[in-house]
């Protein structure tokens, strides 16, 4: 495979390789993208279909391949919430979220947003629309604890959930701070055996037993 | 100030005060996607990239240049003088251009490559095609002697010099090894009252004075 360089190609028999490199983190800082100008990357199909992206505070982040347990919490409990919620609250499954005025449109793995559906048929929600946010995490639980718990909270989604696959709990942050260092001033953790209540605009609609949630 | 935009803002012209760009480079808390050659050219097509940015492409980052400081600049000069006077027609002198290699696309401060330039007009040299590279260097010299150093090396660069402003030599580095560790296997330095031998695909075309190089 790739025999035919682009042309002669003299000593360094190095084939070019298909894709990008693997994602890394850099030794020195890197040029970041503004929210337009991501945007303007996907209209114009820069991303392929498998080449799963999102907007972080600037930066472009790959989105890392789903493990059968990730798939799994996703599915249980997006399915719960589904049938808790009804049909007056939309239950996404990584699909985009846009933050206004910011650098960033990530895809949580669960975003609940206001009704009705055709609201989001020409617009991603934004956070104004979003009551709750969900993050299976195994792999990237550093990153779902840090950059984007931060991203999160500065732009005040109200209820964010951490199912936390490596230490089998739900991790429930609530009043999100923002400023210089934002973040949530409240946590609760359920376990096994426990439910998590499932407060929607400061309202308890009902609770998901974490047992179900956990592959 | 900043209040005229850097383009004509989005389609509806909802009048937003983002700021003109993008949050400054910064290294980043979780893995970034990379680029590879042809990406970075499609941003640059795209008009996402403009010559505002200065960035150059190391392993698929998008890395800001330095800005040149006038000491840098003459030295710069005088060896495009003195490397024009040398190598004529047969070769290209180049300044501040991009090469090419598989995942990046530095653009050091001077390369003599092995055709004319018009074997260039549509495409930047590949690094295997660089005879000698040249970097200048000052505030950049710890990456000039590592992160470049070991691109060069490991797209076979023969010859790479790092004019060093800080302690007032010229490195020459020759044999470049690749593999993992990339480097090269000889360096010799030249001092003021020496001479460095400009050897250009296995021929020493004549010799430059370091103190006439040297601001």
């Amino acid at each position: 495979m790739g025999t035919v360089a682009r042309s002669s190609g003299r000593a360094n028999g190095r084939a070019r390789p298909a894709g990008p490199l693997p994602p890394a983190i850099p030794p020195f800082p890197v040029r970041r993208f503004t929210l337009d100008e991501y945007h303007r990357l996907i209209r114009t199909g820069f991303f392929r279909e498998d080449d799963r992206v999102e907007l972080l505070n600037g930066w472009i982040v790959a989105k890392m391949g789903t493990n059968p347990a990730h798939a799994s919490a996703l599915t249980r409990t997006a399915r719960r919430l589904r049938r808790l919620l009804g049909d007056d609250w939309i239950v996404r499954e990584q699909s985009s979220l846009t933050i206004p005025n910011s650098d960033s449109e990530p895809e949580p793995d669960i975003l609940v947003a206001r009704g009705p559906e055709e609201a989001y048929d020409a617009r991603h929600p934004q956070p104004k629309d979003t009551v709750l946010l969900v993050e299976i995490a195994e792999s990237s639980l550093a990153e779902d604890r840090g950059e984007k718990l931060r991203t999160y909270a500065a732009a005040r989604v109200g209820v964010y959930w951490v199912v936390n696959l490596v230490d089998r709990r739900v991790e429930v942050y609530t009043r999100p701070r923002g400023g210089r260092d934002p973040g949530y001033r409240h946590r609760q953790d359920y376990g096994p055996g426990e439910a998590v209540p499932v407060v929607v605009a400061g309202r308890e609609l009902g609770r998901l037993a974490v047992e179900e949630l956990l592959p | 100030m900043g209040t005229v935009s850097r383009s004509s803002g989005r389609a509806n012209g909802r009048a937003r005060a983002r700021p003109a760009g993008p949050p400054p480079p910064a290294i980043p808390p979780c893995p970034v996607r990379r680029f590879t050659p042809d990406e970075y050219h499609r941003l640059t097509e795209a008009g996402i990239l403009t010559p505002d940015d200065r960035v150059e492409l190391l392993h698929g980052w998008l890395v800001p240049k330095m800005t040149l400081h006038p000491s840098h600049a003459y030295v710069v000069n005088t060896l495009m003088r003195a490397l024009l006077a040398l190598v004529g027609p047969n070769r290209s002198v180049r300044v501040q251009q991009p090469i090419t290699t598989p995942d990046s696309e530095p653009e050091p401060d001077l390369v003599v490559a092995s055709g004319p330039d018009r074997d260039y007009k549509s495409r930047h040299p590949r690094a295997s095609e660089c005879l000698l590279v040249v970097e200048v260097a000052e505030a950049s010299l710890r990456a000039d002697q590592t992160t470049k150093l070991q691109l060069y090396a490991a797209a076979r660069v023969g010859v790479y010099w790092v004019v060093n402003l800080v302690e007032r030599r010229v490195e020459v580095y020759t044999r470049p090894r690749g593999g993992k560790s990339p480097g090269y296997r000889h360096r010799q330095d030249y001092g003021p009252g020496e001479a460095v031998p400009v050897v250009v695909a296995g021929r020493e075309l004549g010799r430059l004075a370091v103190e006439e190089l040297l601001p």
